[in-house]
């Protein structure tokens, strides 16, 4: 890690000018969403006659990656909701091109301390006294993300607005181009369910939205009081459907065996009124459906990347194959579940 | 080899977890730790499987295409026709695969078909499908899930 604090302190002193007596330490890498390798940093430096002391994340692109994303993207939503009712950490700094300090892109933004992100930490104290705040909060924030104006924000500028007939067919012409591109052996539930969604387009979104687009327990921060201090891993945000982010936080995997208790907080039911109190908006059952299943193939689409990414030794992180193998095991089934023609499949 | 591969996979995966993890003070090394100690219990689930599974998908999917072949016309239905009196020659993982490709590959475009169709047959096909389909899944999946 001597090489991540070193680097990172000549950067810091090329970055902030007049910063005097920059250290970095405590360099630890952690786990930090799939498609960025992630560094937790402490860093001091005195500017103006005063001294600073203060936790960062460090996140750097990976040599191959399981979902491929432009750092801009994620660093553009922190700047959007930052200081906004979507808590999100300060963006701090973003590096775009290969450079002589980490070598690669990288981006950094503020530590949040004390909080867990896991949903092992539900079975703990004093977390799993706060299961039921932290489930409406995280719907809630959801609900604030789906009626956030893209315009409002800034994201209209940065990222491409879809018209709103063309959400549903941007979003599964790119995840089965995925599958087409790094599948290892043929999918005949998923081209089955990729047919069955062309076949019956979604209705038109009822607002163009900001979709966080990973939005799950594991990719928010929360504390000891219940409170949801953070929302990460924005590397797939997009502006569409706020359906799409509401079926994709529902997705079975999330909650496994348990589907109705998605990410393994408070019930659907429950959730989705929240959801719609606070958006404005309704789950149309129909589009939902539609979206939900698209959520599976979309999960599908990663699990079956992740598995090249191994197969192909370009990345070879055991949490590749967990995804590879666990991941597509449950979204298979979950997937079968919602094509399979009901009373028509009988086990042998 | 005896003991059995799957009972050894096992065993090591159980060395991981209780005497080298709390030798381990990386809390990220811990988490591969954890991982590796996952796929080696899914790996001890799959060697005992992993022959029955191709073999038992291969020989549904050539079952189905024997039963349409005639019923089909022109390339498709010859295709079929070949794929369905096809069979294993090894029971070597890396041999079953190599059936096992191209005939999912036909599975997928012989339910397309038969989704368009408006043949009487075409819905007990379609059923039959989707059996096999579920039928492969459930010998797919894993026993628990770690999340």
């Amino acid at each position: 890690m001597k090489d991540i604090e070193e680097g990172f302190a000549k950067y810091l002193e090329a970055k902030l000018g007049d910063a005097v007596g920059v250290q970095v330490s405590g360099a630890e890498r952690i786990h930090g969403g799939a498609s960025r390798e992630t560094y937790r940093v402490r860093v001091t430096y005195s500017l103006n006659g005063e001294t600073a002391h203060r936790g960062m994340i460090i996140r750097r692109d990976p040599k191959s990656s399981l979902i491929e994303t432009e750092r801009s993207t994620e660093f553009d939503a922190y700047t959007a909701f930052y200081r906004t009712k979507i808590p999100v950490p300060e963006p701090l700094f973003l590096e775009e091109e290969n450079n002589e300090w980490l070598g690669r892109p990288f981006f950094v933004m503020e530590e949040i301390e004390g909080c867990e992100s896991g949903f092992q930490g539900f079975n703990l104290k004093p977390y799993s006294e706060h299961i039921e705040e932290i489930g409406i909060a995280k719907w809630t924030i959801l609900g604030e993300i789906a009626k956030t104006d893209p315009i409002a924000v800034g994201l209209a500028s940065k990222m491409e607005m879809p018209g709103p007939g063309t959400c549903w067919k941007r979003e599964l012409d790119y995840w089965e181009n995925v599958i087409d591109q790094d599948e290892l052996e043929p999918q005949p539930i998923i081209r089955a369910a990729i047919r069955n969604l062309r076949k019956t387009p979604p209705p038109p979104p009822q607002a163009i939205g900001v979709v966080h687009g990973d939005y799950r327990t594991g990719n928010f921060l929360y504390d000891g009081t219940g409170a949801v201090r953070s929302i990460l891993d924005w590397e797939m945000c997009h502006l569409g459907d706020p359906l799409e982010d509401l079926a994709w936080a529902m997705t079975p995997l999330w909650g496994w065996p348990d589907a109705n208790r998605p990410g393994k907080l408070i019930e659907r039911d429950r959730a989705i009124k929240i959801w719609e109190k606070t958006s404005g908006l309704n789950v149309n059952p129909e589009a939902f459906a539609w979206w939900e299943t698209f959520a599976c193939v979309k999960g599908l689409a990663i699990w079956i990347s992740s598995s090249r990414e191994y197969n192909d030794e370009k990345n070879q992180d055991p949490i590749m194959i967990i995804s590879g193998w666990y991941c597509t095991d449950v979204h298979t089934r979950v997937l079968l579940d919602r094509l399979a023609p009901k009373g028509g499949v009988k086990s042998r | 080899m005896k003991p059995e591969v799957d009972k050894v996979l096992l065993g090591f995966s159980d060395t991981l977890i209780e005497k080298i993890m709390p030798h381990v003070g990386m809390e990220y090394v811990q988490r591969d730790v954890t991982l590796l100690s996952l796929a080696l219990m899914a790996s001890a689930e799959e060697y005992d499987r992993a022959a029955d599974i191709r073999f038992s998908e291969n020989k549904d999917m050539r079952e189905i295409f024997a039963a349409v072949a005639e019923r089909i016309e022109g390339d498709l239905g010859v295709r079929l026709k070949e794929a369905g009196r096809s069979s294993d020659r090894s029971l070597r993982i890396s041999a079953l695969n190599d059936e096992n490709v191209p005939l999912r590959k036909l599975l997928i475009e012989l339910h397309a078909f038969v989704e368009e169709s408006n043949d009487d047959w075409a819905p007990e096909i379609d059923a039959l499908i989707w059996k096999a389909l579920h039928d492969s899944t459930q010998r797919r999946a894993l026993s628990f899930f770690p999340f």
